[in-house]
């Protein structure tokens, strides 16, 4: 009898603990339900203090309970490189922001997942900067979209264009122009200088100084991605930053700036004009007030032509997420309402119809000018992008230095083509 | 005489194996083994199979068996760097060593003043590779540096062309950073040989008439030639090893004539993503190396 007892009271509390247990499994599966995805998000620094992009993933944290994104911010020279290995060992983020200029290589990497839907649903998609959906097209499916933008633009100091007894409210509309005011700004005399580039900084020439190219019509890649070093646009770009230097209108510091100075020597006010973005035109206003600049579009050989390389980046999610529904509706939100929240603070962005509404009114004289950059701009479309252009001893800036630098235009633009040509042929 | 060494120095417990000291010897070793196998010898095979795939960045990798080692031979853009580099090496090493050797002879003897002027001398070293680049890339701008205001001061024209834009001043300016910086490092080594000879020694000479240059020449220089070997290799390895100096201050600039062979490597690792051809670039690399260093081993032993 004792023993049934017992037997009997075993049987409750099995039958007890396993109720128990499996309504505390419940719980505890329902909490995990309830739990926000995390995503992860890598970027370079972007924003005129590189920490924008935080605020962004600040917001989006602050408006979702389901999804919540953690930012890493990784050093612009070494993303690349920290992308492409964490994918290689599967260590890769859910999300990332990429440069512009680099997603056709991830595209073809096959590293990116194919966000074609998102694109076609997207009823803002005829609003894109061209030059980022262009960029994003891989094999007619896009595997990346348009996030933030910039553009190259030509800044002058009004101040110094009145002392050289030119109009300070007329911009320079042709190379030729900004050469002859370089001239006349130059011959103020002490250390005060007309033009200034980075001469051995290659990205930071893709940047400037290919716009003066395309502003002709002509081109730094085709659309293969084949080079096209050789054109004659190319030629009269060359000879126009060669005769700014033999003119002497221009720092002898510009010779070895790895880009580390780029667009400061405007700020010191003893250069007439530099090319630089969207970027430089906050900590102008905000840090000096005392230069009184203008801003306008990088111009061609005559009057009405002009370009603006379109930079910025594209956001991709990466291939093997775990998290691909959730990835999908952030890049929907960056791509929506987050071009709101970049637009204000302020962040050139990449939906037309969001620059034109919310970026532009910020600074109607300025913004309105980078606003028409980003319709004009372009972006060279290539899977080799860094031994093509951004190498120190690439063919880019070895035809940049030889013609202004060295003064052999012809021989310079031929050994560069036949260097990029090589490299296009390998790499291909 | 380098194998000798091998056999009768630390490996010589292998040949008394048996032994409980030689046991203890070997679980004493053991941690050094695994240290040096993991992040030595394992890197180092896998660098070498790297060499043997195109390797790139992302995407496939395809085996191309010697394919880099043959490119290697006619890659006239890496022939150039390695000339460039044994120049660098040639004019750095010299400045490098009489610089140490003579901080080294002025502080040896401790004294009032000898604290000081060690700390005096050692300070750049404490200061990072990169950031010392920096610096001296700053100090030599034409614009803000000190150094070209100084020469202006002293009446050596404009210096408006910057110093590190045309050759051979970015070659020198590199080198005059580096003895700068690394001297100090071989004073300290040498100091440390010279603080090993018995003074009675150096008495006994100065008691038959030896004047400073001869007690120099005969009797402090033979009785250091082993810290002189190592410093010979540190010095030499370390130049043809050169990177971040030439990256920082020139950007292997101007028109590449300051581009060393490392520089290169790290151009087709992170600049054209070719993984597989650099590998075979540092295989290479470090035969050289290590064929260098053997050469200056056996000559300072043959010398002893």
């Amino acid at each position: 009898m004792k023993y049934q007892v017992k037997r009997k009271s075993w049987a409750v509390a099995m039958v007890t603990a396993v109720a128990v247990g499996s309504s505390c499994l419940g719980l505890l599966s329902q909490a995990a339900s309830a739990a926000p995805v995390t995503l992860t998000f890598w970027s370079r620094p972007q924003g005129e203090d590189g920490g924008i992009i935080k605020l962004m993933i600040d917001e989006f944290n602050r408006t979702h309970k389901d999804i919540q994104a953690k930012l890493t911010i990784i050093p612009q020279t070494q993303f690349v490189q920290k992308v492409a290995t964490a994918y290689r060992s599967g260590d890769a983020p859910d999300i990332t922001s990429v440069d512009l200029i680099y997603v056709p290589y991830f595209a073809k990497a096959g590293a990116f997942e194919d966000v074609t839907g998102i694109y076609n649903a997207a009823k803002y998609k005829n609003q894109w900067s061209k030059a980022h959906v262009a960029l994003g097209k891989y094999k007619n499916k896009m595997y990346s979209l348009p996030f933030t933008a910039e553009g190259s633009v030509l800044f002058w100091n009004k101040d110094l264009f009145k002392q050289a007894g030119l109009d300070p409210e007329k911009a320079p509309r042709t190379m030729a122009e900004i050469l002859s005011a370089a001239k006349k700004i130059s011959a103020l005399g002490g250390d005060i200088k007309g033009y200034y580039f980075s001469g051995a900084c290659p990205g930071c020439n893709i940047f400037t100084f290919a716009p003066y190219i395309w502003a002709q019509g002509g081109d730094v890649l085709n659309k293969d991605g084949s080079p096209n070093f050789a054109s004659k646009e190319a030629t009269v770009a060359l000879k126009f930053y060669k005769d700014l230097w033999d003119a002497g209108t221009v720092p002898e510091s510009a010779k070895t700036d790895n880009g580390a100075s780029f667009a400061s020597p405007f700020l010191t006010g003893k250069v007439g004009m530099v090319g630089a973005g969207a970027f430089f035109i906050p900590g102008l206003v905000k840090d000096h007030p005392e230069l009184n600049f203008g801003v306008t579009p990088l111009p061609g050989a005559k009057v009405g032509q002009s370009s603006s390389f379109a930079g910025g980046d594209n956001i991709a999610v990466l291939k093997g997420t775990k998290y691909p529904k959730e990835a999908r509706a952030f890049l929907a939100w960056a791509t929506d309402k987050g071009q709101e929240f970049l637009a204000k603070q302020p962040v050139l962005p990449t939906r037309l119809d969001v620059a034109q509404k919310t970026y532009v009114p910020l600074d109607p004289v300025n913004y309105k000018v980078m606003y028409d950059a980003l319709l004009v701009g372009k972006t060279p479309w290539t899977t080799s992008y860094n031994s093509l252009i951004q190498d120190e001893g690439g063919p880019w800036l070895k035809m940049l230095t030889g013609s202004i630098f060295g003064g052999d235009i012809a021989a310079s633009q031929k050994a560069a083509q036949t260097q990029a040509l090589k490299i296009y042929k390998k790499e291909k | 005489m380098v194998n000798s060494y091998l056999l009768n120095g630390s490996w010589g417990i292998f040949v008394r194996s048996g032994s409980n000291s030689t046991k203890a010897g070997f679980w004493f070793i053991l941690p050094a083994m695994i240290f040096v196998l993991a992040f030595f010898i394992i890197p180092l095979i896998a660098v070498f199979i790297m060499s043997t795939t195109n390797f790139p960045l992302l995407g496939e990798v395809t085996y191309v068996g010697l394919q880099n080692y043959t490119d290697m031979m006619s890659d006239t853009e890496f022939h150039q760097t390695i000339v460039q580099t044994l120049i660098y090496t040639a004019l750095v090493t010299p400045p490098l060593f009489i610089v140490g050797l003579g901080t080294a002879l002025l502080i040896r003897r401790t004294n009032k003043l000898s604290s000081f002027f060690r700390t005096f001398f050692f300070m750049p070293l404490v200061i990072g590779f990169g950031s010392a680049a920096f610096m001296w890339y700053w100090l030599l701008d034409p614009g803000t540096g000190y150094i070209p205001q100084l020469l202006r001061d002293l009446g050596f024209g404009n210096m408006e062309k910057p110093i590190l834009g045309y050759m051979p001043g970015a070659l020198i300016a590199v080198v005059f950073m580096v003895v700068w910086k690394f001297a100090s490092f071989q004073m300290i080594l040498l100091m440390a040989g010279m603080q090993g000879i018995d003074p009675e020694v150096l008495e006994s000479s100065e008691i038959d008439g030896a004047v400073k240059w001869k007690q120099l020449r005969y009797i402090t220089l033979p009785l250091i030639k082993g810290t002189l070997g190592m410093v010979f290799i540190l010095s030499i390895a370390g130049s043809l090893l050169a990177f971040d100096q030439f990256f920082i201050m020139t950007g292997g600039g101007p028109d590449g004539q300051t581009e060393t062979m490392i520089f290169y490597v790290w151009r087709q690792a992170f600049r054209s993503f070719n993984l597989g051809y650099a590998a075979a670039l540092s295989v290479v690399i470090s035969i050289a190396l290590l064929l260098v260093s053997l050469i200056q081993m056996r000559f300072f032993n043959e010398k002893d």
